[in-house]
C-alpha cells in the first residue's frame, strides 16, 4: 500500500531524524513517487545551502577565551600573543625526570636480581653435579677391575676415560 | 593525553578531565564546536561584534560552570552550550531594548569571517557571495522561525531538543521549521540569486 509523507516527515529525513524502518520505506517511496521527490528536492536543495553557511570567531576572541581558561582573566584590548597551553602533565620535564629516575631503578633491580639467580643456579648445579661425577668415576674404576682385557688398544682408550674423568674432578 | 588521542576523545571525558584540571582538554572542545557556537550566535544577534562579545561571554560561562560542577553529565555538551548562548542572546536584546544603539551596516567584514577551503579565489568569491546573499535570506524570516532554523542546522539540536528548549511541541517546532525552509526558497525567488549562485546550484 502506498504511504503518503509529508514535508515534516521529508524535514525529518533530510535532518538523519527519522528512525530506520520510517527511512528505509520513505526512499523506497522516493524511488517510486514523482510527486513526492519533487516535495524532497524542493527542500533538500534548501538544507544544502543552509549547510554550506559556516563562521568562525575571531582569533582574538578564541585567544581570550583560551587566556580565561588558562590564566583565570580576560585581557583587556588585543591578545599580543597566542596563550601556550602548557605541556601535558605527563610530558613535562619534572614528570620525564621522575620517570626516567624510577626507570633506572627498575632496570638496576632487574640486573641484581638476573646476576643473584645465575650466581645461585650456577652454585647450585656444580653442587648436585659433584657426587655424579664421583659416583660415575667410582662405578667406572669398578667396572675395569672386574675385566682383564688382552686388547692393548682397549686399554689405552681405558687409560684415556680415566685421565677424561680425572680432567673433570 | 597525546593530542591525536584527544581529538578521539568523547565530549563526556575530555569534560571530565576539564573538570579534574586537565586545561588542555577544553582546547579540544572549542576547537570542536567554536564555529557552530559562533554561527549560531551571529545568527541570532545578526551583528559581528556583538556576536564576537557575546561567544567570549558564553565560552567564559561556559568554563565557570563546568569548573563549579554545574555542567550536567546526561545532557550533550553543544546543545547545552546552545542553551546558554541563547539565554545570553536574549539578556543582550533585552538590554538593546532598553538602550538602543545604532548599529553601522556590517556587511564590510562577511568577507573575512566566513570560512572556506577553496584555493580558488573566483570560487572563494562565489561562496562567500552565497554565504552572505543566504544569511540576509535567514534574517528575513519571522524570529520564531529563525530560532528553530538557526538551531537545527547549525547548533545540531534535534527538532526534540528545540521543542523542549522553546517550550512548544516537536510538531510546532517541525512546523516552524517547515515554514522557514518554504519562505527562503520563496524569498531567494523573489530577490533573484546571487552571481554564481545559479552555476552553483546546478552543478
Amino acid at each position: 500500500m502506498k504511504r503518503n509523507f509529508t514535508d515534516d516527515e521529508i524535514i525529518l529525513f533530510l535532518y538523519d531524524e527519522m528512525d530506520a524502518e520510517d527511512s528505509k520505506a520513505f526512499l523506497d517511496a522516493l524511488c517510486t513517487d514523482e510527486e513526492l521527490w519533487q516535495r524532497y528536492e524542493h527542500f533538500q536543495e534548501v538544507v544544502e545551502e543552509l549547510s554550506d553557511l559556516k563562521y568562525e570567531p575571531s582569533k582574538l576572541s578564541v585567544e581570550k577565551v583560551r587566556s580565561y581558561v588558562y590564566n583565570g582573566e580576560v585581557p583587556e584590548g588585543p591578545v599580543l600573543e597566542e596563550v601556550v597551553a602548557p605541556k601535558p602533565a605527563s610530558l613535562s620535564t619534572g614528570k620525564l625526570l621522575s620517570v626516567s629516575v624510577n626507570l633506572n631503578a627498575v632496570v638496576l633491580m632487574a640486573v641484581l636480581l638476573f646476576v643473584s639467580v645465575a650466581v645461585t643456579g650456577t652454585f647450585l648445579q656444580l653442587k648436585r653435579g659433584l657426587p655424579e661425577r664421583q659416583a660415575a668415576t667410582a662405578l667406572l674404576q669398578e667396572d675395569a677391575s672386574h675385566f682383564q682385557w688382552d686388547d692393548s688398544y682397549l686399554d689405552d682408550r681405558i687409560d684415556r676415560i680415566r685421565e677424561k674423568v680425572k680432567g673433570l674432578k | 593525553m597525546h593530542k591525536a588521542l584527544i581529538k578521539k576523545t568523547q565530549d563526556r571525558e575530555l569534560i571530565k578531565g576539564f573538570m579534574a584540571g586537565k586545561d588542555h582538554y577544553f582546547d579540544e572542545l572549542l576547537s570542536r564546536y567554536k564555529s557552530k557556537i559562533f554561527t549560531t550566535i551571529y545568527l541570532i544577534v545578526k551583528d559581528r561584534s556583538v556576536a564576537e562579545d557575546l561567544f567570549q561571554d558564553v565560552m567564559i560561562k561556559v568554563v565557570r560552570m563546568i569548573r563549579s560542577g554545574k555542567y550536567n553529565e546526561e545532557g550533550k555538551f553543544l546543545p547545552w552550550v546552545v542553551r546558554i548562548a541563547r539565554n545570553l542572546a536574549i539578556d543582550h536584546f533585552r538590554k538593546v531594548q532598553r538602550n538602543p544603539i545604532q548599529r553601522e551596516s556590517e556587511d564590510f567584514d562577511i568577507f573575512n569571517s566566513v570560512t572556506r577551503a577553496e584555493v580558488s579565489s573566483e570560487e572563494k568569491i562565489i561562496r562567500e557571495e552565497n554565504a552572505r546573499y543566504i544569511r540576509k535570506l535567514i534574517q528575513q524570516l519571522p524570529d520564531k522561525q529563525r530560532e528553530v532554523l538557526i538551531m537545527r542546522s547549525y547548533a545540531d539540536l534535534s527538532f526534540k531538543e528545540i521543542a523542549a528548549l522553546t517550550d512548544v511541541s516537536i510538531n510546532t517546532a517541525l512546523g516552524r521549521m517547515r515554514y522557514a525552509l518554504l519562505n527562503l526558497k520563496k524569498l531567494a525567488n523573489e530577490s533573484g540569486l546571487p552571481q554564481g549562485y545559479e552555476e552553483k546550484l546546478h552543478r
